[in-house]
């Protein structure tokens, strides 16, 4: 569920195009559910670590980040998960468009 | 793709260990025991004879036999080429990043937003990049470009201008420029 919550929560965002990773195992089986480009790992505090793998628009990425970020704990905590997410890991996978806004 | 040429050569690589272990172990039992007639028992003649035929046909030249010889060699630089390539997912890390978690891109996003930046500067005409992570660790690695100025342009100026252009994604990324131009010839009319 945690999976699929940030999976939603990161297309939300309207610079992120698509959570989807080109390497292969970037996937989470959550109950009958597999989810793309999601990867759910369990931290020592009984906490999980969540990595998004997204094609994004390119706008300045901290800031992108951020808003993910923002967006995945807010859906958590509707979804009653928020005891259950760690950290958030943002991998960018590519650009889905030509145009440029910065970075940092 | 490359996950599948990779399980491949690692079965192939498996199984050719596996047999030269077993040769050795085989080998080895034989030298401590005492084998007989080992040539014999291995049928090695009846395989000098086979081995020889086959080098009688290449030395006479088979077009067929080239073909799949050439089709083996191949397949044997596919598999090596599964187990040389990397492993591993190859990442820039942010730097400077808070406890909130990290933020990473791949080389090729990172590629895309350097040539958005650096193809702004007026006097560059095309511009080839290549983004290359470090081996190691995640974050830090090269970015060389390589610019080819418009006729007029001033190249030390368009250097300047591309490394300059280049630092928005250089430096949070922590990879070191490399930037060198050529001017592009001039059109003869």
């Amino acid at each position: 569920m945690l999976a699929r919550a940030a999976y939603d929560a990161a297309l939300d965002v309207p610079e992120v195009a698509e959570v989807r990773s080109s390497w292969p195992g970037r996937v989470t089986h959550d109950r009958d559910d597999l989810v793309e480009g999601v990867v759910c790992v369990a931290q020592s505090d009984g906490r999980y670590e969540v990595t998004l793998y997204l094609t994004v628009h390119p706008v300045p990425l901290r800031a992108l980040a951020g808003r993910v970020r923002s967006q995945v704990i807010e859906s958590a905590e509707y979804a009653g998960l928020a005891e259950e997410l760690g950290r958030v890991d943002i991998v960018i996978e590519d650009l889905a468009s030509d145009s440029r806004e910065g970075v940092g | 793709m490359i996950v599948l040429v990779r399980t491949l050569g690692r079965l192939v690589a498996f199984l050719l260990l596996a047999a030269l272990a077993l040769l050795g172990l085989g080998l080895a039992v034989g030298a401590l025991v005492g084998l007989p007639n080992l040539a014999d028992t291995l049928d090695l003649p009846a395989v000098r004879d086979e081995v020889g035929g086959f080098l009688a046909l290449v030395e006479d030249g088979d077009s067929a036999r080239a073909a799949v010889s050439l089709g083996v060699a191949v397949v044997a630089l596919l598999l090596i080429a599964g187990i040389v390539a990397p492993a591993q997912q190859r990442l820039l890390a942010l730097k400077n990043q808070g406890d909130s978690g990290r933020l990473a891109a791949r080389g090729h996003a990172v590629r895309e937003l350097a040539r958005a930046a650096a193809a702004q500067p007026r006097e560059v005409e095309r511009l080839r990049l290549r983004v290359r992570p470090r081996r190691r660790h995640e974050g830090g690695g090269r970015v060389r470009a390589r610019a080819t100025t418009r006729p007029d342009a001033d190249p030390k100026r368009a250097t300047e201008r591309v490394a300059e252009e280049l630092r928005t994604v250089t430096e949070p990324f922590g990879l070191k420029p490399r930037v060198s131009v050529r001017p592009a010839r001039r059109r003869v009319a």
